[in-house]
């Protein structure tokens, strides 16, 4: 027989470092979970990389959630990333199904344009200086109060992640329409 | 006409900083003012720009974590079966000698020197008791030592004209050994003292391997624990700091420090250093 400390507070406390954006928490998670979770896509005819593709959304998934402070736990997370585990893999076989049927109803020119304009902005967001990428990933992607970013950048205070977080969206907002006005994007 | 109220309002909507009701408002608004819908399109494409390039980063991350793979168990047993099939070879090409070399005696009768360096062959498995203090380079002078009290007949009916020089030999590893364990001990200490405590880890027990009776080894990210664990209770702890993770395992009245780089079994040994015991206790509110 094992026991074991409190699997409660371990989750909690696992859960509680997670929303406050550590990487390392994540990383652990991503140890603990990896069999249980490729092993459900393996199982149910993917191959173990699709099965790796799967798990990583579904926890990156678990992660935006988690930081943005939107997510209440009332399950364990196993239970949470696995049920994320399972809808993102039956969207992916639909997917392959609609594939084989060969249902490829989509617009060419309009793919184009938006391809361009992502590959426009992802340029733009690389010309950023490092604190800069952060800022705004935090932001718009953690979805992070401005507190926590302060608190994880060593910002002085909010005021201070405020202001960082209006000057580098300012700067990228700059070269994003430099760009788009020369590929004449702007309408 | 929009202000610079909306162009806030855009981006507060964008990053999901909006209520059900202030989103339901601003799209409205957004419907009627052509110029703010502009300056959503390409808001819209900096923030998703900005996530896109996010969730690369974090799967660039989560990639370069060390994982083993799923179908590795196969291949784990690919090299045991043909490590039975090389052991099987080596037995039988060992009994054919050894009987070939008994039925040229009768014949030849050879020097007893050779009948003697044959038995005097060590068994190939050495038992280890629950008390020994294994450190790896220890290992082989141990190991020759119970070799020659296990067998004093063998050792003694060698003749000494065969033998080896005795040699006392410094061991200067023993003492280099033991500060390393200290060291360790006490760097571990430090994880722990600002580390998180979990217990995550999955256990496997296994009290039938003839070599390993105290060991532990860590296989695809899983403890597996040799001995009989299952007659006491036995606790396993798991530090989390920074990048450093340390996992105990507290056994009847003992703490074991398991090095999670460890895929030899490997023997268990008690913690002696006494902070860090102390912190343990602590951790396990005794």
């Amino acid at each position: 027989m094992v026991y074991k400390s409190d699997s409660i507070m371990e989750e909690k406390e696992i859960f509680e470092r997670i929303c406050k954006g550590d990487e390392k928490s994540l990383e652990f998670l991503y140890k603990k979970y990896y069999r249980m979770m490729t092993k459900m896509v393996i199982t149910n005819s993917g191959t173990e990389e699709e099965a790796r593709d799967v798990y990583q959304d579904a926890l990156i998934v678990f992660w935006q959630k988690a930081t943005s402070g939107k997510l209440v736990m009332t399950a364990k997370i196993s239970t949470y990333i696995y049920s994320i585990c399972q809808n993102l893999w039956r969207k992916e076989l639909d997917r392959k199904k609609r594939l084989s049927n060969e249902e490829k109803d989509i617009s060419v020119s309009q793919d184009t344009e938006s391809e361009e304009r992502n590959k426009i902005v992802a340029q733009c967001i690389e010309q950023l200086g490092e604190t800069c990428k952060k800022v705004l990933m935090f932001y718009y992607f953690e979805e992070m109060s401005m507190q926590d970013i302060a608190d994880k950048l060593g910002f002085a205070n909010t005021d201070t992640a405020k202001t960082k977080k209006y000057k580098c969206k300012k700067k990228l907002d700059e070269l994003i329409k430099a760009q788009y006005s020369e590929h004449d994007f702007l309408d | 006409m929009a202000v610079e109220k909306d162009f806030e309002l855009l981006d507060d909507y964008l990053s999901n900083r909006l209520n059900g009701g202030e989103r339901a408002a601003f799209e409205k608004k957004l419907e009627a003012d052509s110029e703010l819908k502009q300056e959503f399109k390409v808001q819209q494409d900096l923030t998703e720009g900005i996530r896109k390039a996010r969730t690369a980063e974090l799967k660039s991350m989560l990639n370069n974590i060390p994982v083993a793979p799923i179908q590795g168990g196969q291949t784990s047993f690919l090299v045991k079966a043909g490590s039975w099939v090389v052991i099987t070879g080596i037995v039988a090409t060992g009994l054919y000698l050894y009987f070939s070399n008994d039925s040229n005696e009768t014949v030849k009768e050879p020097a007893p020197v050779e009948q003697s360096d044959i038995k005097a062959v060590p068994p190939a498995e050495v038992e280890s008791k629950e008390s020994e203090i294994g450190k790896p380079n220890e290992e082989p002078v141990k190991e020759a030592k119970k070799a020659a009290e296990k067998n004093p007949v063998e050792t003694s009916a060698t003749p000494s004209a065969t033998r080896k020089p005795e040699l006392k030999v410094y061991d200067p590893s023993k003492e280099e050994s033991e500060a390393a364990v200290k060291q360790y001990e006490q760097e571990q200490l430090e994880i722990i003292s600002k580390a998180f405590v979990t217990s995550s880890m999955e256990v496997e027990t296994e009290n039938t391997h003839k070599k390993y009776k105290f060991h532990y080894v860590f296989r695809d990210g899983k403890l597996v624990l040799y001995g009989a664990f299952e007659k006491h209770l036995y606790e396993i702890l798991e530090f989390i700091s920074d990048d450093k993770q340390t996992v105990v395992l507290f056994y009847k009245v003992n703490y074991y420090l398991l090095d999670i780089n460890k895929s030899t079994p490997t023997v268990l040994t008690p913690i002696k250093d006494r902070k860090l015991l102390k912190k343990l206790s602590e951790y396990r509110g005794n």
